[in-house]
């Protein structure tokens, strides 16, 4: 059953030995192609996310007008509260300055852009890299301050960031009233899940999820999500909860890295 | 002879970036609705038996597959190779083509 000539045996195990020879240099060889790719991977990452949200605005127009509504009401909330938190702020300040208390810590930042989504993982690479001064490690949030991972691989102009969902992801988390806290686990697919959380504590839906910075891998009060559904069994100790991400993955556009963390 | 293999090249890069950039917002399993691998089946299928382009538009779009993520570059070199050796002995001794 011959296929193929014996000179194309032979070309292909050439090939596979460069193949693997360039496993050697991968992050020189990544890095030029992705370079290389910039320009067009933007402009395709653009136009794929104007093509979901057209199609997702279509099938979802109803339950976008009951959203619509409730995001008006929670608006009106919001705005009141505002008002009362804008003059505890001023209070603290004066505090702080009577007692002497530093300025909470300043974030450096250096902003960059989403170009594609790594294929089979919750990952996405962004256009900054170890030219631009970003280290591995470093976290991501967007420009509203919602978290969105840590850098993972640093080439010379492009970053892998690991989303928080990402299932080599986890860290410590609280309720933003820091009642219950617990630990973040990323699930694949854009899931997370706040484990370890004793029994006894109550989450009630669409409680705010934040990160707690016990463990040390993400600065505190980092917005993560909200509470979806609960997993409460009377056999164990724990229960689990379902945590919906706060950002939406085909809408990363900009992100923020702390780099002086 | 030559401009065919640069057009598929060219064509395994292309499908490879808009895998990357384009196909993720619509929120399809990339395993199964995945642009390269069905390029590479539909190219093998249609392709003569004796033919060797969709062989090497496999091996093209695996190197440029696998830039875009992160397996070791050639591994999706061999498992698309493989699916190009499969399909083309499958219609060899099931369909007889």
């Amino acid at each position: 059953m011959r296929f193929f000539s014996f000179r194309s045996f032979i070309f292909f195990f050439a090939f596979l030995a460069v193949i693997f020879s360039l496993n050697l240099i991968s992050p020189s060889v990544k890095n030029f192609f992705y370079s290389l790719s910039f320009p067009v991977q933007k402009v395709l990452w653009e136009a794929g996310g104007g093509t979901a949200h057209f199609f997702r605005a279509i099938s979802r127009s109803q339950i976008l007008r009951a959203e619509n509504s409730e995001l008006k009401t929670e608006i009106q909330k919001l705005l009141a509260k505002n008002s009362e938190l804008l003059e505890l702020g001023r209070e603290n300040e004066v505090l702080r300055q009577s007692l002497g208390i530093g300025a909470e810590k300043e974030y450096k930042l250096e902003i960059a852009e989403v170009i594609s989504k790594n294929i089979f993982q919750d990952s996405v690479l962004i256009n900054k890299g170890s030219a631009q001064g970003l280290t591995s490690g470093s976290p991501v949030i967007t420009p509203e301050k919602v978290l969105v991972g840590r850098v993972l691989e640093v080439f010379k102009n492009s970053s892998e960031v690991v989303l928080i969902s990402n299932k080599d992801v986890s860290f410590d988390a609280k309720t933003l009233d820091g009642s219950v806290y617990g630990v973040a686990k990323g699930k694949g697919n854009l899931q997370i899940s706040l484990e370890l959380v004793p029994k006894e504590k109550n989450l009630e839906k669409k409680d705010v999820i934040v990160t707690a910075s016990l463990g040390g891998v993400f600065p505190a009060n980092l917005l993560v999500g909200e509470v979806e559904e609960g997993e409460k069994s009377d056999t164990k100790p724990f229960q689990a909860v379902k945590i919906k991400p706060a950002f939406a993955e085909n809408e990363l556009k900009y992100l923020l890295i702390i780099t002086n963390l | 002879m030559i401009k065919k293999y640069f057009l598929l090249l060219f064509s395994a890069y292309f499908l490879a970036l808009i895998q990357a950039s384009f196909w993720p917002h619509l929120n399809l399993n990339p395993y199964f609705f995945n642009v390269v691998l069905i390029g590479v089946i539909l190219l093998n299928l249609f392709e003569r038996r004796t033919g060797e382009m969709g062989f090497f538009f496999a091996l093209a779009s695996g190197f440029f597959l696998d830039i875009f993520s992160s397996f070791f570059i050639g591994f999706w070199v061999l498992m698309l190779a493989g699916a190009s050796f499969f399909i083309k002995a499958f219609l060899k001794k099931w369909i007889n083509i």
